[in-house]
């Protein structure tokens, strides 16, 4: 009888701490910020305008350059750039995105509202989307 | 996602869900309850709809509809249809923990959909990594093989974006959202192994307990959700492992029971490279008989091997054909390997992660541990368990593979505490479903065997 009683103790026990935990975790994405402020959705957006950009103009590229602050200043890129790199190149394929000026085309990623910085020598700007992404082309050579 | 989308979504999966089934049917024995064949159709239809995208990949719905056919004319050729299996479902009494279960599991899953209405593409693994790889997979054209590799992780094998682009051919677009609910659907998948094998093999009151925990592990949902890849590589672990011990609770040790396992051993390797240890501690543990019951093992590796075939081709030609190699193994100079294996201090702090990363890797504020084992205390243990080679075997497995996975720390290139920190507790999911239905198989059959 007391085994009995225990053993539906425990079980209750169990089942409260389940929705305990099913309630914690709710919660918790109760919490979480709204679609369209989720990073991946944000760099997808600022990137969309060059999208429609590439598709208009130039519809064969399929390898694209990637330049940010860092790089252009010549400084290694961090923990955030790789971030921003990597859900562009996501948000970009089947485009293949690779760092540096090599490409035809270049997207420089910066951050909207501060001054742009100048871009390399041998890039020409081709499209400002104002999200603070640039599309470059390499200058033509004589 | 709209609701055009949802549709086809829904069509994509009951299209591999009906497939599952219908091999799931031809491989269980003909008395089973049709509740627990259903149980193993979704992996079992996930992974071959997987396998189908690699190596068919644009005609994929033609290759579909002949298999479903096919399926279809051998099941009709050999059944009459019959609603048996179901009138007993019907004619339960509905206990009031199963209605317990079923609120637990609608609020979990409604709280799932809602992570992945916020974040559609996932977390860093699901679109770094497994969405990366469908989407190439999906429009690369000849070129994927190539493109694939400006991804990260490009080794990591194919079958969750296998399994997305499957989704998204039938939806007609990448819809992001379709990726997270496939995330749901394997974390489905295992609460139906878990509770569907333990009602069979133990009782419904222990099925439902144990799968309810299963989906009061907030990491676990977290992780479903977020697409993971863990959570399917867990479902297939679960799966592989409730197989053997179903198989080995037949007198007649059908087959077809061990074939399906096999089959999802070679799914959770084609799932993720933690997956190949994993088929090989199983083969080891099914081969391991062999000295004193040779006929036995023969017939039982033979059936496994016959059900791992399949995906061990898309596993073989992908690893030796298109996948650059690991980066854990890359470039690895024996001086490096030995300095770390030496060093004690490498297996301290490993050991030290595994003991405190155990206590709280599913993310609980209400940590199950304790009440499980109160539960089975007080249950009455079933002591001829521990005899038994299908409980005995699935520790084994468990074991082996952490005992890998400890190895792996010890050698990793990876910075140790960083290495630990992010990815340990995922490594625990692995195993977590399984280890929950090989706790529920300790516990005394007559004890709670009141029918649901």
């Amino acid at each position: 009888m007391i085994r009995t009683t225990l053993l539906w103790l425990v079980g209750a026990v169990l089942v409260i701490g389940t929705f305990w935990n099913i309630h914690i975790a709710d919660s918790a994405v109760a919490g979480i910020e709204p679609r369209g402020e989720e990073d991946v959705t944000v760099i997808e957006n600022k990137y969309l305008p060059i999208e429609f950009e590439l598709i208009r103009k130039y519809p064969n590229t399929k390898r694209v350059g990637y330049i940010s602050a860092l790089t252009v200043k010549g400084e290694p890129p961090d923990d955030l750039d790789n971030l921003r790199f990597a859900q562009l190149r996501y948000v970009m394929i089947p485009r293949i995105l690779v760092r540096g000026v090599g490409e035809q085309f270049v997207i420089g990623s910066f951050t909207p509202g501060k001054p742009v910085p100048e871009a390399p020598d041998n890039l020409v700007q081709v499209y400002d989307a104002g999200t603070g992404m640039i599309l470059y082309r390499q200058k033509k050579t004589p | 996602m709209t609701p055009r989308d949802l549709i086809f979504f829904t069509l994509a999966i009951m299209v591999a869900g009906l497939i599952g089934y219908l091999i799931a049917d031809r491989l269980c024995p003909r008395n089973y309850p049709r509740w627990l064949v259903w149980a193993f159709a979704p992996p079992t239809g996930l992974g071959i709809c997987s396998l189908i995208v690699f190596f068919f990949r644009r005609p994929l719905t033609t290759v579909e509809a002949m298999v479903l056919a096919a399926l279809l004319f051998f099941w009709f050729r050999s059944h009459r249809t019959s609603f048996d299996g179901y009138r007993i479902v019907s004619s339960w009494r509905v206990p009031i923990l199963a209605v317990v279960f079923a609120i637990g599991l609608g609020w979990s899953v409604g709280s799932s959909v809602i992570h992945v209405e916020r974040y559609p593409n996932g977390l860093t693994d699901g679109w770094n990594i497994w969405n990366s790889h469908a989407k190439y997979l999906a429009a690369g054209g000849k070129t994927w093989t190539v493109d694939i590799q400006n991804t990260a992780h490009p080794d990591y094998p194919l079958l969750l974006p296998g399994v997305v682009v499957h989704a998204w051919r039938y939806i007609g677009s990448n819809s992001p959202d379709a990726t997270g609910f496939v995330g749901i659907l394997f974390e489905l998948s295992a609460v139906g192994i878990l509770a569907a094998t333990l009602m069979k093999l133990r009782s419904p009151i222990v099925g439902m307990l144990m799968a309810l925990v299963l989906i009061g592990s907030p990491e676990y949902i977290h992780n479903a959700a977020s697409e993971y890849a863990d959570v399917p590589l867990s479902v297939f672990i679960v799966s592989t492992i409730a197989l053997i011990c179903l198989y080995e609770s037949e007198e007649s040790k059908p087959v077809g029971l061990i074939a399906l396992s096999g089959f999802m051993a070679g799914c959770a390797a084609w799932t993720k490279n933690e997956g190949v240890p994993f088929t090989l501690a199983t083969i080891a543990v099914l081969l391991l008989p062999v000295f004193w019951s040779p006929s036995a093992t023969v017939r039982r590796i033979g059936g496994f091997a016959a059900g791992l075939s399949l995906p061990l081709a898309a596993i073989v030609y992908f690893k030796v054909t298109i996948a650059l190699p690991n980066d854990l193994f890359d470039n690895r100079t024996s001086a490096d390997l030995i300095a770390k294996i030496s060093d004690p201090s490498r297996y301290l702090l490993i050991f030290k992660s595994y003991i405190l990363t155990g206590w709280t890797f599913g993310g609980w504020a209400f940590n199950p541990f304790l009440p499980i084992l109160a539960f089975i205390g007080l249950s009455g243990v079933d002591r001829s368990i521990s005899r038994s080679f299908s409980w005995r075997g699935g520790v084994a497995i468990v074991a082996m593979l952490q005992v890998v996975y400890f190895v792996i720390y010890v050698i990793t290139p990876l910075e140790l505490n960083y290495h630990l920190r992010s990815s340990m507790d995922r490594l625990l999911m692995h195993v977590w479903p399984a280890c929950l239905l090989l706790a529920g198989m300790v516990v005394r059959k007559q004890a709670l065997s009141a029918s649901p």
